[in-house]
């Protein structure tokens, strides 16, 4: 088996007296893709947001390739390796798409022009407007531009919230695509999605939430096949 | 005709000491949105610093200009000290606290100084050490002192270098990056404790060359001399759009530029009705006007964000 990348337990978040998570527990090894699957308010983004270090939690414990993370700041765990591309993407909005393409290149790296260059030639609708404002861009364009970014960073954990919301379904489907590339290097993945039938289709593993805790977790497929779970999150 | 442009070079002059100050007002609002209404009181401190230094300095027997430059260093380190200070210890405590704890807190800080000040310096008057500036150059009528040339002249140096250092190095990518979404900074590495810090410190920087700038011009240092600077330099940020460089900059020239033409023409405009002590007035009868009229400044942004 894989070395053991994040391993959580008991995590609980609270904000104010509401409990977000409660007494969670995941083990991610390197490469493993995971989806995280719930309703709105199932506490999904809380749980990425404590793990990324921008909330604190309560209680539990984190710890990343074996080191505890105990009061580690957010800036120190993106660079050790776990990249957040939050909801609603955290691009800089008056910065130029360059710039917020640099802000993804690790700090000692110095030839940080050149790193670029495979991100435009995937991107290459960001490199024709590498000068403009990142502001400037379609939700979809953005969300590129924040996938793109994150890739830069290296991660050997990315954990991407709701990366779909608000696209046409072009773009959903261009997302995922790109979704499926970044994570084929052995990269672990994991996922909050409301688009749950596609985020199924692309992580074999699955961890449905339900009030902050774990109702779920196993195969994707054995997801898929649970007549309970396909009528609460699929639709059907 | 001459009138007018000698007031225009004395406008300039003391533009550029307002641009300075009003960049260190800019700086901290555009990452922290806090007015740090103690960033005059640096000033205060940079012009009393290097006035004693300088002193020392000479009575060592160090030529002037090493004397100028050891004293300016020395009010540069003092001041960054001081302004990292009241980062660490004032406002970082209170960044969660409710907008009005770290103003009031901003007041108190500058009353604190201030005070301080005075107990090291004292009440009086101080002379500002001769830096020989003095002579000065007649162009058509208009008369140009070389403290006049050193001040633009030092002002534009500053200038580029902070330019250079916002929009070129990576660490003013991480500054602005920390200023439009702290978050995302964060979650790509940036240590936004450090970004903030550093605009405290670019901040008391260029307050402590203002000091010595202002103190070299006006040749006295007093412990009050902070509060006045403060608020006009204050008003130029707001004028130019507050949270934006260049606006500062802007906002400090057309400031100095209006207040010595006021000086200049309001004893013939009202009949001597109001004379050049009245141009005070008119730095915060524009704050006033641009507050009512057009609350983002010349150069602000009023626009919603696109997310």
């Amino acid at each position: 088996m894989a070395e053991v990348l994040l391993a959580v337990a008991g995590l609980t978040v609270r904000y104010g007296g509401i409990e977000a998570v409660s007494d969670w527990s995941l083990i991610l090894h390197a490469g493993e893709k995971v989806a995280l699957i719930g309703a709105n308010g199932a506490g999904k983004s809380s749980t990425l947001k404590a793990l990324a270090g921008v909330v604190t939690p309560a209680a539990g414990k984190v710890s990343f390739a074996g080191v505890d993370w105990q009061g580690v700041p957010a800036w120190k765990r993106a660079r050790a390796g776990l990249t957040l591309v939050p909801e609603g993407r955290g691009i800089f909005p008056r910065m130029s798409i360059e710039e917020n393409l640099l802000m993804g290149v690790p700090q000692n790296t110095t030839s940080s022009r050149e790193t670029l260059a495979p991100v435009y030639e995937r991107f290459p609708r960001l490199g024709e407007r590498r000068g403009q404002a990142a502001g400037t861009l379609s939700g979809g364009e953005q969300q590129l531009l924040a996938l793109g970014r994150a890739l830069l960073t290296r991660p050997r954990v990315l954990m991407l919230d709701e990366p779909s919301m608000g696209l046409a379904p072009k773009m959903v489907e261009e997302v995922f695509a790109v979704i499926e590339e970044m994570t084929a290097t052995g990269v672990a993945l994991l996922l909050v999605e409301q688009n749950a039938r596609r985020a199924l289709k692309l992580c074999p593993r699955a961890v449905v939430l339900e009030s902050g805790r774990t109702v779920f977790s196993g195969e994707a497929v054995e997801c898929l096949a649970s007549p309970q779970l396909r009528a609460a999150y699929l639709g059907d | 005709m001459a009138t007018f442009l000698q007031q225009l070079v004395n406008g300039l002059t003391l533009g550029c000491i307002y641009a300075l100050v009003a960049l260190g007002y800019t700086l901290v609002y555009g990452i922290l949105e806090l007015i740090n209404f103690a960033h005059g009181d640096l000033v205060m401190l940079g012009a009393l610093l290097s006035l004693s230094l300088m002193r020392l300095f000479l009575d060592w027997g160090i030529p002037l200009p090493g004397a100028v430059a050891l004293a300016l260093a020395g009010a540069m380190a003092g001041c960054v000290g001081v302004g990292l200070l009241l980062e660490r210890l004032a406002y970082r405590p209170l960044r969660q606290a409710p907008k009005l704890a770290p103003l009031i807190t901003a007041i108190g800080l500058s009353m604190t100084l201030e005070q301080g000040a005075a107990l090291i310096w004292g009440r009086d008057y101080l002379a500002f050490p001769d830096l020989g500036l003095s002579h000065s150059w007649v162009f058509g009528g208009i008369v140009v002192t070389a403290i006049q040339g050193v001040i633009g002249g030092g002002t534009l140096l500053l200038l580029t270098v902070l330019l250079w250092i916002i929009h070129r190095s990576s660490l003013g990518r991480a500054m602005r990056a920390t200023a439009q979404n702290p978050v995302a900074a964060q979650l790509l590495g940036v240590d936004t404790d450090r970004s903030i810090a550093l605009a405290f410190v670019i901040g008391a920087a260029l307050a402590a060359v203002a000091g010595l700038m202002v103190g070299a011009y006006y040749q006295v240092g007093h412990y009050t001399m902070g509060f006045m600077l403060g608020l006009k330099a204050f008003t130029a940020a707001v004028l130019g759009g507050i949270g934006n460089l260049q606006g500062a900059v802007l906002g400090g020239l057309v400031l100095g530029l209006l207040e010595a033409l006021g000086a200049g023409y309001l004893g013939d405009w009202t009949h001597n009705v109001f004379g050049s002590n009245y141009k005070d007035v008119f730095a915060f009868a524009l704050l006033i006007a641009v507050l009512i009229f057009h609350p983002s400044g010349l150069l602000g942004r009023h626009a919603p964000e696109k997310v």
